[in-house]
């Protein structure tokens, strides 16, 4: 097994994704009050999926599409602020979780690095 | 998509809820006044929000921006007052079309989101120290 293999790769594509969407987020609270507008979101599980087959270098992307699933207001915005909210909070802890992983695999490879004694 | 073009959404929908909340605390302020810089009683003013992409290709965030302050020109209340100085040749006024529920709502919801929008920068400024703390 390789000692640097795959895994943060992987970890730093879903670190990317994260932060696309947090943007995403970000701009439908900006947006919570703008007539016509509708959420947009990432399929996070689809689009990390992809960003691993295509291996490409540089930051994972991944294509927005409108969020549908609220019925509009009288001004036709469909952001409920409370999801959005949530899907924020929940998006930032996960982006924590990886980048948590991250600095352990890190510490793991310093670990063995200093011959066990770091 | 990076934390700064991110910061920025979360920017431009602080500045248009501030936009939002001035706009109706100058309409509030104005409730009574029969005079406006015209000599004709004020109008109530409305912020027109709209979502504003960004343009770089690969970023689809989408941040918002006030893209004008139009006025709502419904006829305002009339009242009788013969002895006021803008009273007509029947005594009546006409008071602004600013119906202070209407604002006050206007003020709070504007408020919550500017809580929210808030709370994302501080969020999304979490996240950015969780990717500093990889390096540690």
């Amino acid at each position: 097994m390789d000692i640097f293999d795959k895994t943060l790769t992987h970890l730093e594509q879903a670190l990317d994704l994260r932060l696309e969407r947090q943007g995403l987020l970000a701009g439908n609270v900006a947006n919570a009050a703008t007539p016509g507008y509708v959420p947009k979101d990432i399929d996070f599980r689809s689009a990390l999926a992809q960003a691993e087959s295509a291996n490409n270098a540089g930051p994972a992307t991944a294509h927005a599409t409108e969020q549908l699933g609220t019925a509009p207001g009288f001004d036709g915005n469909r952001v409920d602020l409370d999801r959005a909210m949530v899907a924020l909070a929940q998006n930032a802890l996960q982006y924590d979780a990886s980048a948590k992983v991250v600095q352990k695999k890190l510490a793991i490879l310093s670990y063995v690095a200093s011959d066990g004694n770091g | 998509m990076d934390f700064f073009s991110a910061l920025d959404i979360s920017a431009s929908g602080l500045a248009a809820e501030r936009t939002r909340v001035d706009v109706a605390t100058s309409n509030l302020a104005n409730a009574e006044s029969t005079r406006g810089a015209d000599g004709t009683p004020y109008k109530r003013l409305d912020p027109v929000l709209e979502a504003q992409p960004f343009n770089a290709a690969l970023e689809q965030g989408t941040g918002v921006k006030v893209s004008g302050v139009v006025q709502d020109n419904t006829p305002g209340r009339q009242v009788y007052s013969p002895g006021h100085p803008d009273a007509d040749a029947q005594g009546f006024i006409t008071l602004p079309n600013v119906d202070p529920v209407h604002e006050m709502v206007n003020l709070m919801s504007a408020s919550r989101a500017y809580d929210a929008n808030a709370s994302a920068v501080d969020t999304l400024k979490g996240m950015a120290q969780r990717a500093l703390d990889i390096a540690k």
